[in-house]
């Protein structure tokens, strides 16, 4: 008896384990593609690749994962386009196997109009994370990475440079056709546009999309239209795009995109963000516009019959020509909460009625040189912060000579430390992470300040490496000149004792030192220890 | 019950076919499993894997490894352990590990190992058959 049954349960594993091998064929598979790889002769395994993206997507199901290897993948035949739609719990992943690692270009294909490097067109449950997108010298596609009806797509570690000529309403980034659920984080986005990350559309319905930790810097443009780094863009008529969520991004040293002739009510810049015609239910949280030129302001929040727009601990310095804040239009809910606004010609500029839900708390105007421009009155305006100290109004101004070391943080100890309404600090504190990485509209910890550190700015080595880069202006731009390696992205030691890198930029722009709890110190010029006791199983 | 002569040729080729079917369509790939103690540094940003088919010509990095994985700070733990995916099965693979910091300053190679490869489903078998014995 024994003996069978010994026999009975060998059989019984062996169809089991025959079982698992069929079983095998439905679970998610795993596929490579390298430089080296082949399409012919590769079967896809990380010691036998493909050669290409594009064949390396083919070959996918939904739900697979396809890494690539460190590389620069040039022509349409490495666009990230077609990918397999996965499915709850299983998204399709495409992914560099070492982020920023993997550089895909144009290189000589001529680009139609829905050749964008990265498109999602109708596409579910897809994540593409940590490629560089270089694409130089076509004036189509309008954008480089184009996600248009599609929902729970997230795009992760990605920094896009655009150069040479564009079309005049390029949108480096566009997010539109109705779709839901989008996620853009820690990314970067640089060179010729018209707007730099750009949600919406005359026409759409999009929801749900969150830009978490995204960089953009506006360098050149040939658009006569308006202009920013980012864009949430409502309907003609009627609400059309909601509920858009900008956690920690930056607009960072744009430059004058505007020609200086015709009207500039159409053809001038909005420094750091613009919200055209009726969007709705936009939220900033702990968000930065920095020495960016604007014509019509720094933040230009509400338009037309634009509604619901919070802000929320934000930045707004040194916007250009005229407006840190600008707000017009004609429908209500507008809250300027714990804002920093300084270094502007006028802190803001409000043309929105009616104000009666209209709320300015906590917010600290610093070394603007007026307060307003125009100022139709605020139902709440209490507890701001005011240096200069006769620009101070409203219920509880709270006006000191103090200084302000930092842009992104209230020191203890100033006038303005505690002095809100809720016993925290008037101003902005931009010190942690807003959002749970990874996590889309309504995932637990989407929209919670999280206790991780926001500095040093991840992948900030990367975004300056490419930020840095030869990108000159092309006939008929403006500026006529590009030099890509100002601002933060200049050579040479912050004061803190390291180089200059984003966050000593962003930190030291009021002439203070880095905090060293924020820069890490050149004199630390010792590399870490080999790890030991390694051992393999 | 003693099963019979022929219901055992039947079991016998029903199992060879989905046996069969199954080495076929299951992936022919394996993985490593690499652990580490931890390093001590307060600046300490991640640890990057080198690896492939040809063991390392250097102490330092690129080492004429083949592969780079950068782990970042998804590895930093009391202790540190990675699984390689999608190893070729059958073929022997070399792998060292660095740490790096938050202004990105690299370290040398720790000491390097090996494994080669197996495949997940004969192995799998072989566990079974040892424990049934």
């Amino acid at each position: 008896m024994p003996k069978i049954q010994k026999t009975q349960i060998f059989f019984l594993a062996i169809i089991f384990f025959g079982l698992f091998g069929l079983a095998g064929s439905s679970r998610a598979a795993t596929y490579y593609v390298a430089t080296t790889g082949n399409n012919s002769t590769g079967n896809g395994s990380t010691g036998n690749p493909w050669q290409t993206v594009g064949y390396g997507i083919s070959q996918m199901a939904g739900g697979d994962t396809l890494i690539v290897k460190d590389g620069t993948y040039s022509g349409t035949a490495n666009f990230i386009t077609g990918v397999p739609n996965g499915s709850v719990g299983a998204y399709t992943t495409i992914k560099a196997e070492n982020p920023f690692e993997v550089r895909i270009t144009r290189g000589t294909d001529n680009l139609l109009y829905y050749d964008n490097p990265i498109r999602m067109n109708a596409n579910s449950y897809v994540e593409v994370e940590g490629f560089i997108l270089d694409i130089a010298d076509d004036s189509t596609p309008p954008s480089v990475v184009g996600v248009t009806g599609s929902d729970h797509i997230k795009l992760k570690k990605f920094i896009v440079k655009r150069s040479g000529v564009l079309d005049q309403y390029a949108n480096i980034v566009a997010i539109s056709g109705g779709s839901t659920y989008v996620l853009l984080e820690d990314c970067g986005v640089t060179g010729g546009m018209r707007y730099g990350i750009y949600a919406g559309g005359t026409a759409d319905t999009s929801r749900y999309i969150i830009l978490r930790r995204c960089v953009v810097r506006n360098d050149y443009s040939n658009s006569t239209q308006p202009k920013a780094a980012f864009a949430t863009y409502g309907n003609n008529a009627g609400i059309g795009i909601r509920d858009v969520l900008y956690q920690n991004t930056v607009a960072i040293d744009g430059q004058n995109t505007w020609d200086g002739t015709g009207d500039p009510s159409s053809r001038a810049t909005y420094a750091g963000y613009y919200n055209p015609k009726n969007a709705a239910d936009v939220t900033y949280h702990g968000t930065i516009t920095l020495n960016n030129y604007g014509y019509w302001g720094g933040m230009g929040i509400k338009e037309l019959s634009g509604t619901n727009m919070t802000l929320d601990s934000c930045v707004i310095w040194d916007s250009g020509e005229n407006y840190g804040l600008r707000l017009s239009g004609n429908q209500d809910y507008v809250s300027v909460n714990k804002c920093t606004i300084g270094g502007n010609a006028a802190g803001f500029y409000h043309a929105s009625s009616p104000v009666d839900n209209h709320f300015l708390k906590n917010t600290l105007f610093y070394n603007n040189t007026s307060l307003s421009a125009s100022n139709y009155g605020w139902a709440t305006e209490s507890n701001n912060g005011f240096n200069p100290v006769g620009q101070a109004r409203g219920t509880n101004p709270i006006a000191s000579t103090d200084n302000l070391e930092y842009i992104t943080r209230i020191e203890a100890g100033s006038a303005w430390d505690g002095a809100a309404d809720d016993g925290g600090d008037v101003g902005a504190n931009i010190l942690n992470k807003w959002g749970v990485d990874g996590t889309l509209w309504g995932e637990t910890g989407y929209d919670q300040l999280t206790d991780n550190s926001l500095w040093p700015w991840p992948y900030e080595d990367k975004i300056k490496e490419v930020f840095s880069e030869a990108n000159s202006s092309p006939a008929g731009s403006n500026p006529a000149t590009n030099d890509t390696t100002r601002g933060f992205a200049s050579s040479g030691t912050g004061l803190y004792g390291g180089p200059i890198t984003l966050t000593s930029y962003i930190w030291e722009y009021l002439g203070s030192a880095c905090p060293a709890e924020i820069c890490t110190a050149s004199s630390d010029t010792t590399a870490p220890a080999a790890p030991s006791g390694l051992s393999v199983q | 019950m003693k099963p019979s002569a022929k219901k055992l040729f039947l079991i016998g080729i029903v199992v060879i076919i989905l046996v069969f079917l199954g080495l076929r369509i299951y992936p022919m790939t394996g993985k490593a499993t690499l652990s580490w103690r931890p390093n001590t540094e307060t600046d300490l940003a991640g640890y990057k894997i080198y690896y492939g088919t040809l063991a390392r010509t250097g102490d330092c990095p690129p080492g004429g490894y083949s592969d780079k994985l950068d782990l970042g700070k998804t590895a930093i733990a009391e202790s540190p352990s990675y699984i390689i995916n999608n190893l070729e099965i059958g073929r022997t693979y070399y792998f060292s590990i660095t740490s790096y910091d938050n202004s990105g300053k690299e370290s040398c190679f720790s000491g390097e190992v090996k494994k080669t490869i197996g495949n997940p489903i004969i192995e799998q078998l072989k566990i079974f058959i040892k424990r049934i014995k």
